[in-house]
C-alpha cells in the first residue's frame, strides 16, 4: 500500500511536465494541424531561462522568467521558421520544426555545456509527509502550476473571445479567416501560450531534480505520448495522459529495470499510434483537406 | 555520370516515350567511380566509401519522403537492423555474409511491414513520431541488451567476401558502395517515369485524387516503405562489413537527422539530391571541423556542428525547398531556354487548335441534334443499368447534405445532375465514387454492392471521375498526370518500375501509347510536356477529363466539367460527352450551364436541398414549374413578411413537389 501511494505521488509531478509538454503540442497542433517537434527542447529553454534568472530573482519570480522566455522562443521560431513555410505543406513545416529543436539544444549546449543545473526551491522545508509517502515541496509547486495553467487554459478557450477564435481555426482555419479572424496573430498566440505552459512547468521541476541541455528530446517523445492519449485535442486527457505515463514509467523502473523504463515507454508509443490513435478519446482526429 | 536528358530534346509530335542511350549513363558512373578509387588514395577513398553508404541511406529516406511525401525517421532503426543483423549472424552465429545481409534485409522489411500498414492510416506526423520512437527504442535496446554487447558493441566482423575476394581496402570500399548506389539511384529514377513512381508522386500530390485514379495509397505507401528499409538495411550491413565493429552510437537519432539534412540539402524531389547533398554535408562537416576551433574552442565542435546542422535544415527548407539538386535542375532549365532552337518544343504549337466545331456558329441544342443523326442510339431501356444507387443520404453532423436520393446511370447514357448551389450535387458525387462513406443507402456497379469501399476499389469496378477543383499533382506534367489515370491499365508492380524487364518497358509503351491517343484526342496534345499546375484552369479540368478517361472507365463522373471553358471548349466537350455516350460509357454531369446540360444530357435529375426534385428529359425538366421555381424562388403565396422569403418559400415549394413525385423517380 505504502509503495503504491508513493508510486502514485511520484508520478503526480513527473506526469505534470509529461502533460504540461502534451498541452503543449495540443495547442499549436489544434490551430496549425502541425506536431511541434521543438517543444520539449523549447521547455528546455524556459527551464535554462529560469537557471539564468535565479541569479538575481527569487525562485518563484524565476520560474515566470522561464515560462515567458519559452513562450518567446516558441514565437521567434514561428515567426522565423514555420509563418514562411506557410504556403508549404505540413511535412515541410514539421521537418523545420525538427530543425529549430536541434538549433535551440545545441545553441544552449554552446552556451550552458553539457552539465547539469538547479536552482533554489520555492518553498524550503523537508518532503511533506502524506499517508506514509514522501512528495518535496518542489514536486507539490509543479503539481499546483500545472493545475492552475490548465484552469487558465481552459477559461482562455471557453470564455474569452480570443479563446473562442482560436478554437474557431482549430475547426476549420479557412472559415475562421473568412469571418475576420486574423490566422498570424492566432498562430503567434497558440505558439506562446505552447510555449509558456511547456516552459514554466519544467522551469518549477528544476529545483527538485535538475535540467540538462539534452533533456528536451526525450521529454518531447513522452509528452508526445501524452498528447496521443488526449486525441491531440483535449487539454484535460492530455494532462491525465501524463500521469498515466508517468506511472507506468515508474512502475516499469520499479519492476524491471530503469534502463528499460524508456524503451517501454517508447514502444508503448508505437503501440499505442498503431493500436488506439485516438488514445483516450473517442474520436480520431482525422485529416483536414 | 549524368543520365541523359532527353525531356527537352525535339521528339516528333505524338510521342512520350522517352528515348535516349540507356547504356551511357551507368557507364560513364562505373567509369567515374573505378577512376576516382584508383587515383584518391586511401583516405580519400574511405572518406568518400563512408560518403557513400551516407548517399544509399538518403535514398532510401528520397523514396518514401520525396516520392511518396511520408515523413519518416526510421533510418536509423532499419540502418541498425542491418548492421547489427550482419554482425549478430555471422559472427554468432557463423553465417556467411552475403546470407546474413539478406536475412536482414528481410527483417527490416518485416518491421516495415507490420509498422507501416496501421501507421500509414494515420495523418502523416503520426508516422514521423512513430518512426522517430523505433529507431529510439532501437538504439535503446542496443544499448541496453546483452546479445548486442550493450555499450560495447560487438567486434570481429569479417570482411565481406564476394566472388571470393575480400573486401577490405578502402578503395574496394568505395567501388562496391558507389556501385551500389548507382544501382539504387538508376532504379530510383527508373521508378520515377514508371507506373508505381507515378502513383507515389500522385499520392503526394493529392490523395483523393491518386485514390479516384484507382492507386491503392495504404498498400503503395506500405510498399515504398518497406523499400526503403530494405535500402537502409542493407547500408547497414555494408557499414558492418567495413567498420568490423557495431556499437550502438552511429544508429540513433542523429543518423536519421543526418539523413535528413542531406536530403533536404540534397533536395527531397529526384534522387539525386542524395548524391549531391551527402557529398554536400560531408565538405560541410569537414570544414566546420577545420574552422570552428579556431573561433569557438576545441569544445564546440559538437554542439557547433549541430547548430548548424538544425540552422541548415531550416535556411534551406524555407529558401530552396527543393535543395541543391533542384537548384541546379532550375539553373540547367534556365541555361536550355536561353539556348537557340530547343525552346520550339514548348512555344510552338498553337495554345487552342480551333477545329470546324468550335468555329461553327451553330448552338448547343442545333449542335446535339446534328450530333444525334450521325449516330444510331439503341433504345434508352434496353441497356443495362451500370451504376445504380438507392436511398443515399449523408449527414455531416446537423446539417443533412443529401437526403434519400436515389441514381441510376444505363451505359450509354448522359445523366446530368442540376440544382442549386447548396443542393448535395457534389456530396452525392462524393458518395457515388467512394470518397465519402454515405450514412445511410447502397450503390451497386454492375449488381455489385459497392456501399462503404474505398474509392480505389470503385475505380477498379470501372468508376472515373473528376473533381470540382482540379486535383493535379505537384510537380508533374500533363502526360505523366493522364499516365496516372492508365494506373489501372498496367500490372507492372514497384520492383519492375524500377528494372526494365521487356514486359516492363512494353507495358509502359502501351500506357505511354494510350496517354498519348487521349491527349490528341481532346486536344491536348501540345501540352504533353507542361506542367499540369501551370495551366489555365479550363485546360485543367480537361486534363483531369483525359486522366479519368484513360482509365476506360464504365462510369464516368464529371463534377463542373465546363468550369472555365469558353464557348467553343463547351461545345467541344458536350461533343465529347456525347461521343462517349455512343461507346457505351455511363456518364453523370454536374453542371450549372443549362444550354450545356440541355444539350449535352439524355436525362436530367434535378436536386434541391439535398432530395431529388425532379427527374426527366431535358424538355420535361425545362417546363416543369417546380423546377423553375427551385431555380428562380416562388412569388409568396400566404405573406409572410418577416421570414427570409426565397430560402423558406424554395425549401416549401420542394416538400410539396416530394409528395406529388417519389424520390428517385426513373423513366
Amino acid at each position: 500500500m505504502d509503495t503504491v501511494i508513493q508510486l502514485l505521488l511520484t508520478s503526480l509531478s513527473i506526469g505534470a511536465i509529461y502533460g504540461a509538454l502534451g498541452v503543449a503540442y495540443v495547442v499549436v497542433h489544434r490551430m496549425t494541424g502541425m506536431v511541434n517537434f521543438a517543444v520539449g527542447d523549447i521547455a528546455v529553454a524556459g527551464a535554462f531561462g529560469a537557471v539564468v534568472a535565479s541569479a538575481v530573482l527569487p525562485p518563484i519570480a524565476a520560474i515566470m522568467v522561464g515560462g515567458v522566455s519559452a513562450a518567446l522562443v516558441s514565437v521567434v521560431m514561428y515567426h522565423l521558421a514555420i509563418h514562411p513555410l506557410r504556403k508549404q505543406g505540413l511535412m515541410v513545416q514539421t521537418i523545420v520544426t525538427l530543425g529549430v529543436g536541434i538549433a535551440i539544444r545545441s545553441g544552449l549546449q554552446l552556451i550552458f555545456g553539457t552539465g547539469p543545473y538547479q536552482f533554489a526551491p520555492i518553498t524550503d522545508g523537508p518532503s511533506v509527509i502524506l499517508l506514509d509517502a514522501a512528495i518535496t515541496r518542489q514536486s507539490i509547486w509543479v503539481v499546483v502550476i500545472t493545475v492552475i495553467a490548465y484552469i487558465l487554459l481552459a477559461m482562455f478557450f471557453n470564455r474569452t473571445m480570443t479563446g473562442k477564435a482560436l478554437s474557431a481555426c482549430a475547426v476549420n482555419r479557412y472559415a475562421a479567416g473568412v469571418v475576420g479572424i486574423n490566422l498570424t496573430v492566432m498562430a503567434t498566440i497558440a505558439f506562446a501560450l505552447s510555449g509558456a505552459v511547456a516552459g514554466v512547468v519544467l522551469a518549477t521541476q528544476v529545483p527538485s531534480s535538475f535540467i540538462t541541455v539534452g533533456a528536451g528530446f526525450a521529454l518531447g517523445l513522452k509528452g508526445f505520448i501524452a498528447a496521443i492519449l488526449g486525441g491531440f485535442d483535449n487539454i484535460g486527457l492530455t494532462l491525465a495522459g501524463g500521469f498515466l505515463i508517468a506511472i507506468v514509467e515508474t512502475l516499469a523502473a520499479l519492476t524491471i529495470s530503469t534502463s528499460h523504463a524508456s524503451t517501454i515507454l517508447f514502444g508503448l508509443l508505437i503501440v499505442l499510434l498503431i493500436v488506439r490513435p485516438q488514445g483516450l478519446t473517442r474520436k480520431l482526429v482525422t485529416e483536414r483537406v | 555520370m549524368s543520365e541523359p536528358r532527353t525531356a527537352s530534346s525535339p521528339r516528333a509530335p505524338g510521342t512520350l516515350v522517352r528515348r535516349g542511350r540507356p547504356i551511357a549513363g551507368p557507364v560513364l558512373w562505373i567509369a567515374a567511380v573505378v577512376v576516382f578509387a584508383s587515383t584518391a588514395g586511401s583516405y580519400y577513398a574511405g572518406l568518400g566509401a563512408t560518403v557513400g553508404i551516407l548517399a544509399f541511406l538518403a535514398l532510401g529516406m528520397i523514396l518514401v519522403t520525396g516520392y511518396a511525401g511520408q515523413f519518416s525517421l526510421a533510418v536509423g532503426a532499419f540502418y541498425g537492423i542491418g548492421a547489427y543483423g550482419s554482425a549478430l549472424l555471422t559472427v554468432t552465429y557463423g553465417w556467411p555474409g552475403l546470407l546474413a545481409i539478406v536475412a536482414s534485409a528481410a527483417i527490416a522489411a518485416l518491421v516495415a511491414q507490420l509498422l507501416g500498414r496501421p501507421l500509414f492510416r494515420l495523418r502523416g506526423h503520426f508516422l514521423a513520431m512513430g518512426t522517430l520512437a523505433l529507431t529510439e527504442v532501437f538504439y535503446l535496446l542496443a544499448l541496453n541488451l546483452e546479445i548486442t554487447g550493450a555499450a560495447g558493441g560487438l567486434g570481429g566482423i569479417a570482411p565481406l567476401n564476394l566472388l571470393g575476394v575480400d573486401i577490405v581496402r578502402t578503395d574496394q570500399f568505395f567501388v562496391l558502395n558507389w556501385l551500389l548506389v548507382g544501382m539504387v539511384l538508376w532504379g530510383c529514377l527508373r521508378l520515377s517515369r514508371g507506373r508505381e513512381g507515378r502513383a507515389l508522386k500522385a499520392i503526394r500530390g493529392h490523395e483523393a485524387a491518386a485514390a479516384a485514379a484507382g492507386i491503392n495509397i495504404a498498400s503503395s505507401k506500405t510498399r515504398i516503405f518497406t523499400a526503403s528499409a530494405i535500402i537502409s538495411s542493407v547500408g547497414g550491413s555494408l557499414y558492418a562489413h567495413q567498420v568490423l565493429y557495431v556499437n550502438p552510437a552511429p544508429f540513433g537519432i542523429e543518423t536519421a537527422i543526418d539523413i535528413l539534412v542531406i536530403a533536404v540539402l540534397g533536395g527531397m524531389r529526384s534522387p539525386w539530391g542524395a548524391i549531391v547533398g551527402a557529398i554536400a554535408l560531408e565538405v560541410l562537416n569537414k570544414s566546420i571541423e577545420a574552422l570552428l576551433p579556431g573561433i569557438l574552442g576545441q569544445g564546440a565542435v559538437g554542439a557547433g556542428q549541430n547548430l548548424i546542422l538544425g540552422l541548415l535544415l531550416v535556411t534551406i527548407l524555407i529558401l530552396r525547398p527543393d535543395g541543391i539538386a533542384g537548384a541546379l535542375g532550375a539553373l540547367a532549365r534556365l541555361v536550355r531556354a536561353h539556348l537557340p532552337g530547343t525552346s520550339a518544343l514548348d512555344a510552338g504549337a498553337p495554345d487552342t487548335d480551333e477545329g470546324s466545331v468550335a468555329d461553327s456558329t451553330l448552338g448547343m441544342a442545333a449542335l446535339r441534334l446534328a450530333d444525334d443523326a450521325m449516330h444510331a442510339r439503341p433504345a434508352p431501356g434496353a441497356a443495362v443499368r451500370v451504376l445504380q444507387a438507392q436511398g443515399l443520404v449523408k449527414r455531416f453532423g446537423g446539417v443533412t447534405a443529401v437526403d434519400d436520393v436515389s441514381v441510376s446511370i444505363r451505359a450509354g447514357e448522359v445523366l446530368a445532375v442540376i440544382g442549386p448551389n447548396g443542393a448535395g450535387k457534389s456530396t452525392l458525387v462524393n458518395l457515388l465514387s467512394g470518397n465519402l462513406a454515405p450514412t445511410a443507402g447502397t450503390v451497386h456497379i454492375d449488381g455489385e454492392l459497392m456501399t462503404g469501399k474505398p474509392a480505389f476499389e470503385l475505380a477498379r469496378h470501372g468508376l472515373s471521375r473528376t473533381f470540382q477543383t482540379p486535383c493535379l499533382f505537384d510537380g508533374m506534367d500533363v502526360a505523366a498526370t493522364v499516365a496516372v489515370g492508365a494506373h489501372l491499365q498496367g500490372q507492372v508492380g514497384m520492383l519492375r518500375s524500377a528494372l526494365p524487364t521487356p514486359g516492363a518497358v512494353r507495358e509502359e509503351r502501351r500506357l505511354q501509347g494510350d496517354v498519348t491517343a487521349m491527349l490528341t484526342r481532346l486536344g491536348l496534345i501540345h501540352l504533353a510536356a507542361r506542367d499540369a499546375r501551370s495551366l489555365s484552369l479550363g485546360h485543367q479540368k480537361q486534363i483531369e477529363i483525359a486522366r479519368a478517361l484513360v482509365s476506360r472507365p464504365k462510369v464516368l463522373l464529371l463534377d463542373e466539367p465546363c468550369a472555365g471553358l469558353n464557348k467553343a471548349e463547351k461545345k467541344k466537350l458536350m461533343l465529347l460527352l456525347r461521343a462517349l455516350g455512343a461507346e457505351g460509357i455511363a456518364v453523370l454531369v454536374i453542371e450549372h450551364d443549362m444550354e450545356f446540360v440541355m444539350a449535352s444530357a439524355d436525362r436530367v435529375q434535378v436536386l434541391n436541398f439535398g432530395a431529388t426534385l425532379r427527374t426527366g428529359t431535358p424538355a420535361e425538366v425545362q417546363a416543369d414549374q417546380t423546377v423553375i421555381d427551385a431555380y428562380l424562388g416562388v412569388a409568396p403565396r400566404t405573406p409572410a413578411p418577416s421570414a427570409p422569403a426565397g430560402v423558406r418559400l424554395t425549401g416549401g415549394a420542394a416538400s410539396t413537389i416530394r409528395e406529388q413525385s417519389p424520390t428517385g423517380g426513373d423513366k
